[in-house]
């Protein structure tokens, strides 16, 4: 039983691994980071996913768990990393062009909660979407968006 | 200036496929968690088991003297305590336990944890307070009952007030800064982000 729910989980992990390794990017920052808040992501989900009750889509509360883990989370320096299998590495990335990594950039110094809805936006997710997976009004996703593209472009523009 | 263009641009030069595949994630769920919740449920879980270890030993320490009245009453304080300790830690532990649910919406979430990361730190320096000279002036007077010395001569003697109070004086400022400053290093950082991010979504709702 808890063998086919695992087998059920790590299949919608791996079908929804993209959103995990959005966020991760976004909030961690070297390697050793990234593959101990990738761990801690799942193994939150994992701990969670008894309650999940498919009243939502699965993206949507995977987004929401992975926004409370990033809240709670705090990497311990002396936690063992697992190195043989790092998931994260990409030798064959290009380095990005300037004007994207100061996008990039720009959105990183934002704090946590601000991260998350601008990387739900620009990942397309509807205002209503959002609002949902943090938990606000439509509303005030609306005026929150607003003031942190502001202050991106104004951050760009420097 | 179009984000999203730019963000979509951007993922497509800087990420290639993540390489997250079903072996590797039943690998991660057998991990331990490094969240403070988890973190702070494990130094609750450890504190109620030496509550537990107290309690039983001053229990037996008990049992094991019942011929002698004033030692009963000397241990009969730090009993009460101990046992009040470990219903309040229980019930803590509990709510702990309850809060943890990270598919709750962020803010409800991050305000369960909130309180019940303060609840612990708060209950851990009053029950501090009591304890540290509790601790000093119940150790002294077993001591000294042991000599042969009993419990109204202790408290009739000046010198043994002054031993008792010069303890008391010194040991609980000097054991309730280092408690507090342990506190602020383990969960300061953790704190200050939270209250951060609660003010962030609170000024929107």
């Amino acid at each position: 039983m808890q063998d086919s729910l695992a087998d059920q989980f790590a299949t919608l992990i791996e079908t929804h691994s993209g959103i995990i390794y959005q966020v991760i990017k976004l909030y961690a920052d070297t390697q050793e980071d990234q593959q101990d808040l990738y761990q801690e992501i799942v193994l939150q989900c994992w701990k969670s996913f008894a309650r999940f009750e498919g009243k939502s889509k699965f993206s949507t509360w995977l987004y929401r768990v992975s926004l409370n883990t990033i809240l709670s989370y705090n990497r311990k320096a002396n936690r063992e990393i697992p190195t043989d299998n790092i998931i994260l590495v990409s030798p064959e990335e290009p380095a990005p062009s300037a004007a994207k990594a100061a996008l990039y950039q720009a959105i990183k110094q934002l704090v946590e909660v601000d991260r998350m809805l601008i990387l739900l936006h620009l990942e397309e997710y509807k205002n209503g979407e959002i609002a949902e997976i943090m938990g606000l009004t439509v509303n005030h996703v609306n005026v929150k968006l607003h003031r942190i593209k502001n202050q991106i472009i104004a951050q760009l523009k420097k | 200036m179009d984000l999203q263009k730019a963000w979509k641009a951007h993922q497509a030069e800087k990420f290639s496929q993540p390489k997250i595949n079903k072996d590797m994630i039943l690998q991660a769920i057998q991990q331990d968690s490094s969240s403070t919740m988890d973190e702070l449920k494990t130094n609750l879980f450890m504190k109620l088991m030496w509550v537990v270890l107290f309690t039983v030993s001053t229990l037996v320490f008990m049992l094991v003297n019942l011929d002698r009245t004033e030692l009963l009453l000397i241990l009969l304080f730090p009993l009460l305590y101990f046992l009040s300790g470990l219903i309040v830690l229980g019930w803590q532990y509990q709510q702990l336990r309850n809060s943890m649910d990270f598919s709750k919406e962020p803010l409800t979430f991050m305000k369960n944890f909130d309180r019940a990361l303060h609840r612990a730190l708060q209950f851990e320096t009053i029950s501090g307070l009591i304890f540290y000279p509790m601790a000093a002036i119940t150790g002294f007077c077993i001591a000294k009952h042991f000599k042969g010395v009993g419990l109204a001569e202790i408290f009739q003697d000046a010198h043994s007030l002054k031993i008792m109070l010069i303890a008391v004086l010194v040991l609980t400022p000097l054991a309730h800064f280092a408690a507090k400053a342990m506190n602020k290093k383990a969960f300061g950082s953790t704190t200050k982000r939270l209250k951060e991010n609660i003010r962030k979504l609170d000024e929107l709702n």
